[in-house]
């Protein structure tokens, strides 16, 4: 059971450094402090006594860095240390009015998809500790000095997921007011919110001055009780002290105080006698009440998309009625998926939808890999959109940041699955208005099933701004006087309720010609009715015209500074790519292709393929051209980005035959089929896409399995497509080991599979040893023995 | 710690069109434009810091040792550079995770890209890194002292394993947010961990060349006789 003490009315001191103490006693660098806990307890009950006594109410144990990864092979385990430190500050604080909070520290490794780590094994580690925290007899749990927002949620979960404790979280800031990874103030505060934790803050790195600037900023945007922990400024090498004295810290402090930050301690440099001073400090004196404004907001770590105005989410993320699509789902081709997250992203799109639901496919586990790629390389906030609660809670979990999730209705089922999760991880939820008698024609009657979303979600801790009502849109042909009563509704529900609004636009226009018009049309009807989020396709300029333009009509583009700054310029058109004639297609189609000019050697093939065979126009044309290329690459004419832009131009070409056969009704056919991965342990993976790129344009099918793959996995992925071609790679010593364990899985599983490797410790002597039958020095050779083995086959 | 204005940081376009594989001769107009747009995004994310930290040298048993650490330094060539020299700089240095998410992206978008910025990535840490050298070489100078050049994890003999204990007695990854996975893989990836001699050094240590180098075997400019310091071509 949860104890309730009172930190938003009254000054709380914490505690200052440890390891600045401990340091001063003696004690030698890169040892682990953790372990003193064991082997001198009296030393650091001796400390957390001098910081109760200098009048610390709070204390952190000496556990920063008590986890599984960083105690590995000092002989002690995490439940041990932890017992031993939580006993030696129970000690220290029995009979006076201090907590003891289980100190939680970075794990020191960078989760995926920056680094290896997966979120799970993570969560695991964090789970150990607070086990072991909670069972020794802490009070609270204290997670700090985070620089990476995913892993404080990680280890939020964790607590929360083994213990009632409560939770604080302070993040490390660099001046900027930036992590290192990139997380804002703005982004912490709206994560750290949602995911419940009691109190958050600001702890190291920073003086109490430099981190003003960014407490006042904290305190705007929440009004759980902040903490603030700041380092004695910088140490001065010479002196071995830190620049800023325990009178200064404290008045540096004073600040603080009037914006209402009520937890105060210090880090690195600070001892109990700074605490004194903050205890000096805070004397007789009770905390200004805060209030903070209530804002709509989602977010990414490093974006924060406020929802207070027009905002757009773009829809292409989604296989329904996407050929093309699916089939880039189904094969497991991120890159095409990704590639319409970007372009959205360039666009203008504010929020991206994710939807990957279709028959055949692990849904859940294809929504986390979604989620996660789509994080590691754009920062738009995404809004999770599934109706199947198993990928809806793997989407969750990985999301770092607030998303939005698409969505709750009516129905009992629905509020009593979907509501919770969204509680549990933080996230903002859309409401459809349809329940178990379906979509209610009036719009008094979508109003009605929106005021139970709205009350059911209320009533479990959902904060009214992180709901949004979608009104739902039907089609203009099938129900034409439903059109007006969806935008009524949208109006009453704005008004009636005071949540924003959500619709997808597109709908609409289904089965109507000119469906842009009528879109664009409806879009700005909804947005003068209430509409703060309509979902669309930002690559429909027109769509995005009709957003920019209302914001400046509806006077919150102030001075249309955002408009005049996407129209006041020139318009960009691209240089429409001229077909050429027949007689000079061919000699343009390879001249395209050396100059890497993918729209020309597009439009060349296709006057081409009026009168030559498309297989014929791949061997005779452009095969020629990029060997051609090849050749100059080597010879050092050409370096390596004009070989890709080459290959990508070919590329092109080739997507233009493709479409050619397949509208004749052809197979797949072509090149062959060739899997490709990164080894076990690897991250890199730059040079393996180059020769995908390289490859696939030269008419070979890749299956790409990504960078860190288990042996099991390669040889799973061969066997299922039965390809007679394994390039691996690895750019390490350290997991050449890995990919000799995977060409042995290989070989004994597939006889028949050649393997080709690749990366820069390797050597054609090394290749051998390991067993694989070919070695690859660059992208260029790759698809030569590619080239040597299928047609080789093709003959034999 | 020491942040460093990414506008500033003096990147080496002959390192970079090495590493692009170029071998002299004038660029068309199309790669010059793509360089410069490339350099002009990398230089927008990237937050390119440093953290160093100087210890005195000591033998403990066959091995060098990093005083007032359990640090060890084996091998014959770590021994070799160090030779002369009384104590050493520990130096770590990134360019920060946005820049790794940008080459990611670029690599989904537009490869040729990604190549290019990768290879201005790995020029500009080189820059970030000589930067830091030329601070530690003046913080020796002002002792009387000189520098050797700087040695890294898993050049020569030097284990790859230095790397933990390096960028542990830098306290990195608070320091500067640099990280290794299990497989010691830096994390962001555009990042240098390395050694530098401090003291009287006897210049008789492995030359900056070929030698120390964990690539010698496989190396694209000794297949053509050539050196990585000179240009191919």
């Amino acid at each position: 059971m949860q104890n309730h003490w009172d930190e938003k009315s009254r000054y709380v001191l914490l505690d200052g450094a440890m390891g600045t103490v401990l340091q001063d006693a003696g004690l030698p660098l890169g040892g682990r402090p953790e372990l003193l806990n064991l082997t001198q307890p009296d030393l650091i009950e001796g400390v957390h006594r001098r910081y109760i006594e200098a009048g610390a109410q709070v204390i952190y144990t000496n556990t920063f860095g008590a986890n599984r990864k960083k105690l590995a092979g000092c002989g002690h385990g995490v439940e041990e240390v932890v017992a031993a430190a939580v006993g030696c500050a129970r000690r220290a604080a029995a009979g006076r009015d201090c907590r003891v909070a289980l100190d939680i520290g970075p794990i020191g490794e960078l989760l995926e998809p920056s680094g290896s780590l997966p979120f799970e094994e993570a969560v695991d580690l964090f789970r150990q500790q607070a086990r072991a925290g909670a069972a020794a007899g802490a009070d609270l749990v204290v997670i700090e000095t985070m620089t990476d927002l995913l892993e404080a949620k990680a280890a939020v979960l964790a607590v929360k997921e083994v213990c009632d404790l409560p939770v604080w979280v302070s993040m490390t800031f660099e001046k900027s007011g930036h992590t290192f990874t990139g997380v804002s103030i703005p982004a912490m505060a709206l994560t750290l919110e949602g995911l419940g934790v009691q109190a958050l803050g600001i702890n190291c790195s920073l003086s109490p001055r430099d981190i003003y600037p960014l407490a006042k900023e904290l305190a705007s945007w929440t009004d759980l009780p902040l903490i603030v922990k700041a380092n004695a400024g910088l140490p001065n090498l010479e002196e071995g002290r830190y620049d800023v004295s325990p009178s200064q810290y404290a008045a540096d402090l004073a600040p603080f105080l009037e914006l209402g930050v009520t937890l105060l301690g210090g880090c690195c440099g600070t001892t109990p006698a700074y605490i004194r001073q903050i205890a000096a400090l805070v004397e007789g004196k009770t905390p200004p009440r805060r209030a903070v404004t209530r804002i709509s907001a989602v977010c990414s770590p490093s974006r924060v998309v406020a929802v207070d105005r027009p905002r757009v989410i773009g829809e292409r993320i989604n296989p329904t009625g996407k050929k093309r699509f699916k089939a880039a789902l189904a094969e497991g081709n991120w890159d095409y998926i990704l590639a319409q997250g970007i372009s959205q992203a360039r666009a203008g799109a504010d929020i991206l939808d994710v939807n990957v639901g279709m028959p055949g496919i692990d849904e859940p586990a294809s929504m986390e890999q979604a989620v996660k790629r789509l994080q590691a390389i754009l920062d738009l906030p995404l809004q999770i959109d599934t109706t199947d609660p198993a990928a809806l809670e793997r989407g969750l979990r990985v999301y770092c940041g607030k998303p939005l999730v698409n969505s709750v209705n009516g129905e009992r089922a629905s509020l009593d699955r979907v509501l919770p999760l969204c509680k549990k991880y933080g996230a903002a939820v859309v409401g459809l208005t349809l329940d178990e008698g379906g979509i209610p024609p009036s719009a008094e009657g979508r109003l009605a099933v929106a005021e139970r979303i709205v009350e059911a979600a209320l009533a479990l801790g959902i904060p009214r701004e992180d709901i949004y009502i979608d009104c739902l849109v039907l089609t203009a042909s099938a129900q034409q006087d439903g059109v007006m009563e969806t935008l009524k509704a949208v109006s009453l529900v704005k008004e009636k309720l005071g949540v924003k609004t959500v619709l997808g636009v597109s709908n609409i226009s289904f089965g109507l010609p000119a469906r842009e018009l009528v879109n664009r049309t409806f879009l700005a009807m909804a947005l003068q009715r209430g509409l703060d989020l309509p979902i669309l396709n930002p690559n429909a300029a027109a769509m995005m015209d009709t957003v920019r333009a209302y914001r400046v009509l509806a006077n919150l583009d102030v001075g249309a500074a955002g408009f005049i700054a996407s129209y006041g310029g020139e318009r960009e058109t691209a240089p429409q790519a001229s077909a050429p004639a027949v007689e000079d297609a061919e000699a343009a189609v390879a001249e395209a292709i050396c100059s890497g000019l993918g729209e020309r050697a597009r439009a060349c093939t296709l006057t081409l393929l009026k009168n030559h065979p498309p297989l014929e126009i791949v061997n005779r044309f452009l095969i020629p051209a990029l060997d051609r290329v090849g050749e100059a690459f080597e010879r050092g004419n050409l370096f390596l980005p004009q070989l890709i832009q080459s290959a990508e131009a070919a590329g092109r070409a080739f997507d233009a035959v493709k479409g050619a056969i397949a509208a004749a009704g052809g197979g797949e056919g072509g090149g062959g089929q060739i899997v490709l991965a990164t080894v076990k342990g690897d991250i890199h993976d730059i040079g393996k896409n180059i020769v995908k790129v390289i490859l696939e344009n030269y008419g070979f099918s890749v299956i790409d399995l990504g960078r860190d793959v288990p042996v099991g996995e390669v040889v799973r992925a061969a066997r299922e497509h039965r390809v007679r071609l394994v390039g691996l790679s690895a750019l390490m010593t350290t997991t050449l080991g890995s990919m000799e364990a995977t060409i042995a899985a290989l070989k004994a599983a597939l006889p028949a599979c050649r393997v080709m490797v690749g990366g820069a410790v390797l050597t054609p002597e090394y290749a051998q040893k390991i067993g694989a039958d070919y070695y690859a020095k660059d992208a260029k050779q790759s698809a030569d023995i590619a080239k040597k083995l299928f047609a080789e086959e093709e003959r034999g | 710690m020491r942040a460093v204005d990414a506008a500033s940081l003096p990147i080496s376009r002959k390192e970079m069109l090495r590493y692009l594989r170029h071998r002299g001769g004038p660029l068309t107009e199309e790669m010059e434009a793509l360089l410069k747009s490339c350099e002009e995004e990398l230089r927008a994310v990237a937050r390119p810091r440093y953290c160093h930290r100087f210890f005195a040298l000591e033998r403990r048993g066959a091995a060098l040792a990093l005083t007032g650490s359990g640090v060890l330094l084996p091998g014959r060539q770590i021994a070799a550079l160090l030779e002369g020299c009384d104590g050493c700089a520990l130096l770590g240095a990134t360019l920060g995770g946005e820049v790794d998410r940008l080459i990611r992206r670029a690599q989904v978008e537009q490869m040729a890209r990604a190549v290019v910025l990768d290879a201005l990535g790995t020029a500009a840490v080189e820059a970030l890194c000589d930067l830091a050298g030329e601070e530690i070489r003046r913080a020796a100078a002002a002792e009387g002292k000189s520098c050797t050049w700087r040695f890294s994890p898993g050049y020569g003999d030097l284990p790859l394993d230095c790397q933990r204990d390096f960028l542990g007695l830098l306290d990195a990854s608070r320091q500067i947010g640099l990280t290794l996975t299990p497989q010691l893989m830096m994390v962001p990836e555009k990042s240098v961990s390395a050694i530098i001699g401090v003291g009287a050094p006897s210049g008789k240590g492995p030359q900056r060349g070929c030698e120390g180098c964990a690539l010698q075997k496989n190396c694209v400019y000794r297949r053509e006789g050539l050196h990585c310091a000179e240009p191919l071509g």
